[in-house]
């Protein structure tokens, strides 16, 4: 018999076993109806072939692919969170590793849906291994995604081994046979001894030091499957490190959403608490930057080598058919610095400033929105002169950015009055601008490939559906699986309580001034 | 005299640390004196180009970059372990640093000033380096160079100083036996520091602000050094990569150039109380970390160009993996990955003469690195590499030689007094860390109550 703290009782436990309630089955309903409409979707896609989605010849890859990289890229969170802040052995991290890892899993296994989703022909899938060649990204590919997933459904299951006993111990009598039966079988007679302790400790750091360069070669690999070919824009070294990092970054965001969402709904804000925001969102500051840093050198080689096949594809992102994606991404992300980083510089005083009230904020995004409106708008004539006047235009987009800094600053103390959403508007940003990263990087090559001049590619209404399918699939298994299973890991939380009260003992002795010791006279020759 | 009032943060290691600056041994004067004497065969050297002009140098019409801007890659490459060890350490929270931090800067101060003599150096109108400035154009590399790399060198000074500053008042205190030249420098630079709490925190403050500045500066100072190879389209050097690349390959080299360091400190001024076994441990598991990181570049950077296999590109490749440049290649793969992985991983723990041997190795390697990425390219060119049968060569002279010696003299010669007139590890930040020792806890029987099977 597992004892449990009380307060982890009551906040963890209990609701696990609680009839889910009508919003439970509401949110259900709604992701089940949104999946059953992408169901349909892939069905007339099986019947119908690749025709009805907006691929065609040159462009092979379009949203699907994008899916892919997406979610495989979310999928690093769990890897991020878990296996490295555990090897460098960040406390903090403990509220957090659950969410982190179920969205390895789910997000691993919704991206590896869209390669099916995307192949013609699904059947051939196996054709992969069964005819693979050691020379070929693709074979790469299958190989560390598998291994990537077995990796972290295991590192999924090995610390959760522990809370399932917890719960089969600490069952109420009013829970259902069925529930009570899977805990006992998943729980594989856990009994906490010193033995059990010993090897779980054991393969689990064991796992996290496994499961790093596995994710790492995950996502290495899948972007040598674009820069192993010499397609402008695909072919460049940079694309390995670039990935991950993307990856990690995007992970951070997918984590902040997932576990504001399960703070929340389960009220779990004593667990996930400022300490996890504060932290998270320093290493999201910091991959931020890492990922600008490497976005500005992929772009200003291409930029500064001008080679005649590269350069098309850099265009058609800075100022062709691709800059309204492009730009928005770096908005996207810009604002996402802006809004963890900013608020945190800003000291105490500002808000006696009047700049930095919201309400400026909102006349000065009003005022950018105008400027933006009529710098891309076609206008009508007599302003149309005026306005493609070199100088005028300049002056335009000077003030537009004046007006964005503007609005930036006047919403920064509401944004450190509540760290929280602050957080979530960040990671909802870096979300949404890396799903459109990958987008500027597959397409807009597909569109201007090496030989071939220019071709045209336009989603329909198939591949955004088995899109949002796909998201509500993967909200579908984190509803179910975090209502069988608790969401804060009770054991490492527990162990932690322990580790902080036992240091909260240890008092740092003020150092005390010396006096000034003057040394005993002694000649020193040089 | 001065008043007695000035504090200092009690620290059980003040005297060993002091004690190296108390006496000039008769073997630092034998250093000193072969080490200017290597310098003076260089000043030499650089007579006779400087009067013969870079004609007597290996360096010729397509190869206009050879060894001396490898000594400026590397020395700038080193130069990054102080502020990786104390600016990037520092924001991180790294308690365990606070002992070889200003080992480290000392060594980003006194490479720095090497990387920018070996452009001058490389120079054949060395009069004319402030054309740069005042001919600069915002779109060349070299401008961004330069002010990247003068800018380095400024704010590292300060940093460095910072950190030294309630060091040179303990000295100021503590050593009035030493000449009264030094005393006066001591006095002089210490500027009044009489550590009260107020000035320690907004030291603190400056530092922790200078971290974050410093962080910045140093990734831009090695990929802007980097750039000025990347936005050619020459092959090899025209990867979005090389920024990313560099930068982690400087901060590896540098993160062995601290070893060394450290060891020799450690072993010459008996410091074995001061600079633990667990220091060498701690950055035993940096460097493994690296050289992982940068072999994962080092792959992806060649696999890339490997599989696409543009005629260009695999003119340079190939020179490097079978061709004219194999065997330095492939001895920089040995002393930068094979060796440390193996002494690193299993046999560096707790062993600092294994820990020095591969960091040593590292250093080298990482020299024939800069010299395996500058020089193939330029001896098979974008466009003239099939016209060039036997011009695209460059084979180091003397010179070269003798200036590269004197450069490391140098370098190695104000590290030198400089150990020997300030205290190389910062008494007053260990002065902290000897207190906040936290005992390991191992509480989970506590909380789950022992379950016995049953």
């Amino acid at each position: 018999m597992l004892k449990v703290d009380p307060r982890d009782k009551t906040k963890l436990i209990d609701p696990l076993f609680a009839a889910p309630g009508a919003r439970f089955w509401l949110a259900a309903l709604a992701l089940s109806a949104v999946i059953a409409w992408g169901g349909t979707m892939y069905a007339r896609q099986f019947i119908f072939g690749l025709g009805e989605t907006g691929m065609n010849r040159p462009t092979y890859w379009g949203v699907y692919m994008v899916n892919f990289i997406f979610f495989i890229g979310i999928s690093h969170a769990g890897t991020l969170i878990s296996a490295i802040l555990r090897v460098t052995g960040a406390e903090w991290r403990r509220p957090i590793t659950r969410v982190a890892e179920a969205i390895t899993t789910f997000a691993l296994i919704v991206g590896t849906l869209q390669i099916i989703i995307d192949m013609g022909r699904p059947d051939r899938l196996l054709f992969v291994i069964l005819h693979g060649r050691l020379q070929s990204p693709i074979l790469w590919d299958v190989i560390s995604v598998t291994a990537y997933f077995l990796g972290s459904i295991t590192y999924l299951y090995l610390p959760l081994i522990p809370d399932v006993a917890i719960l089969r111990d600490n069952a109420p009598e009013t829970a259902p046979g069925w529930q009570r039966k899977l805990y006992t079988l998943l729980a594989l007679g856990w009994r906490g001894n010193r033995e059990q302790w010993a090897r779980l400790e054991k393969a689990i750091s064991i796992m996290a030091v496994f499961i790093i360069p596995v994710a790492v070669s995950v996502h290495t690999i899948i972007s040598w499957i674009l820069a192993t070919t010499v397609q402008p824009g695909w072919h460049s070294s940079i694309f390995g490190p670039y990935f991950v990092v993307g990856a990690i970054f995007s992970g951070i965001g997918a984590l902040f959403i997932a576990m504001t969402a399960v703070r929340k709904v389960l009220g779990l804000e004593q667990y996930i608490a400022g300490r996890q925001y504060r932290n998270l969102g320093l290493l999201f500051v910091t991959m931020n930057a890492i990922w600008a840093y490497f976005t500005y050198a992929e772009h200003l080689s291409i930029a500064a080598g001008q080679q005649v096949e590269e350069f098309p594809v850099l265009a058609a992102k800075l100022w062709g058919e691709f800059a309204p994606g492009f730009w928005l991404m770096v908005a996207l992300m810009a604002a996402a610095f802006w809004a963890l980083a900013v608020p945190r510089l800003l000291p105490a005083a500002a808000e006696r400033v009047p700049v930095f009230r919201p309400r400026y904020a909102l006349a000065s995004a009003g005022a950018a929105a105008v400027v933006l409106f009529l710098l891309v708008t076609p206008q009508p004539t007599s302003v149309h002169a005026a306005l493609t006047d070199a100088q005028i235009r300049t002056l335009g987009w000077a003030l537009l950015a004046l007006f964005v800094v503007g609005a930036g600053l006047g919403v920064s103390p509401w944004l450190k009055a509540r760290p929280v959403t602050a957080s979530v508007i960040a990671a909802v940003c870096v979300v949404i601008g890396m799903w459109l990263e990958r987008w500027n990087i597959i397409v807009p090559t597909l569109t201007h490939p090496r030989l071939i001049p220019y071709s045209l590619y336009q989603p329909t209404l198939t591949e955004i559906s088995l899109t949002a399918a796909s998201l509500a699939l993967f909200g579908l298994m984190f509803l179910v699986f975090f209502k069988l299973f608790p969401a804060v890991s009770i054991w490492e939380v527990a162990e932690g309580r322990v580790i902080e009260e036992a240091q909260s003992k240890i008092v740092i002795p003020a150092p005390e001034p010396s006096e000034t010791r003057r040394l005993r006279q002694r000649r020193l020759k040089l | 005299m001065r008043p007695a009032a000035s504090y200092h943060p009690q620290n059980k290691h003040e005297d060993a640390i002091l004690s190296p600056l108390r006496r000039i041994t008769f073997a630092d004067r034998w250093l000193w004196a072969v080490l200017l004497g290597v310098m003076g065969l260089g000043a030499y050297a650089y007579s006779r180009q400087w009067i013969f002009g870079l004609g007597v140098t290996g360096l010729n019409r397509p190869v206009y970059w050879g060894v001396y801007i490898t000594n400026f890659v590397f020395f700038i490459g080193l130069a990054h372990s102080g502020t990786f060890i104390s600016a990037i350490l520092r924001l991180a929270g790294a308690e365990w640093r606070k002992p070889l931090t200003r080992a480290a800067e000392a060594i980003t101060l006194f490479s720095l000033p090497f990387g920018v003599a070996s452009i001058l150096i490389d120079m054949g109108r060395p009069d004319r380096a402030l054309n740069v400035i005042l001919f600069g154009r915002f779109q060349s590399p070299l401008l961004w160079d330069f002010t990247a790399v003068s800018l380095y060198l400024f704010s590292s000074v300060v940093f460095f100083y910072l950190s030294l500053l309630p060091d040179i008042a303990l000295c100021r205190d503590r050593l009035t036996e030493a000449p009264l030249w030094q005393q006066r420098m001591y006095d002089l630079f210490a500027l009044g520091w009489r550590g009260h709490p107020e000035q320690f925190r907004r030291l603190e403050r400056v530092l922790d602000g200078m971290a974050i500045f410093m962080t910045m500066l140093v990734v831009t100072v090695h990929t802007v050094v980097s750039w000025v190879f990347g936005m050619t389209i020459q092959p090899g050097w025209h990867t979005a990569l090389i920024g990313p690349f560099f930068l982690l390959g400087a901060i590896f080299s540098g993160t062995a150039a601290v070893v060394i360091a450290l060891a020799i400190l450690r072993r010459v001024y008996h410091m074995e109380e001061v600079l633990t076994v667990n220091l060498f441990n701690s950055l035993r598991k940096l460097l493994i970390v690296f050289t992982l990181g940068w072999l994962y570049m080092i792959v992806a950077e060649h696999l890339t160009i490997f599989y696409g296999s543009l005629p260009d590109e695999m003119e340079v490749f190939w020179q490097k993996f079978t061709g004219e440049y194999a065997p330095i290649f492939w001895l920089m793969v040995l002393t930068v990955f094979v060796l440390p992985l193996i002494i690193f991983v299993f046999l560096g723990k707790s062993r600092i003469g294994w820990m020095v041997t591969a960091s040593v190795l590292v250093n080298v390697g990482m020299w024939l690195e800069r010299y395996v990425v500058i020089v193939p390219t330029e001896t098979r060119p974008r466009l003239v590499s099939t016209l060039m049968e036997g011009i695209g060569n460059y084979q180091p002279t003397w010179v070269e030689g003798a200036i590269t010696a004197a450069l490391f003299a140098g370098m190695v010669l104000l590290y030198a007094v400089f150990t020997r007139l300030f205290p190389v590890v910062p008494v007053w930040e260990t002065a902290e860390a000897v207190e906040a020792e936290v005992p390991p806890a191992r509480p989970r029987r506590r909380v789950f109550g022992a379950g016995r099977p049953r």
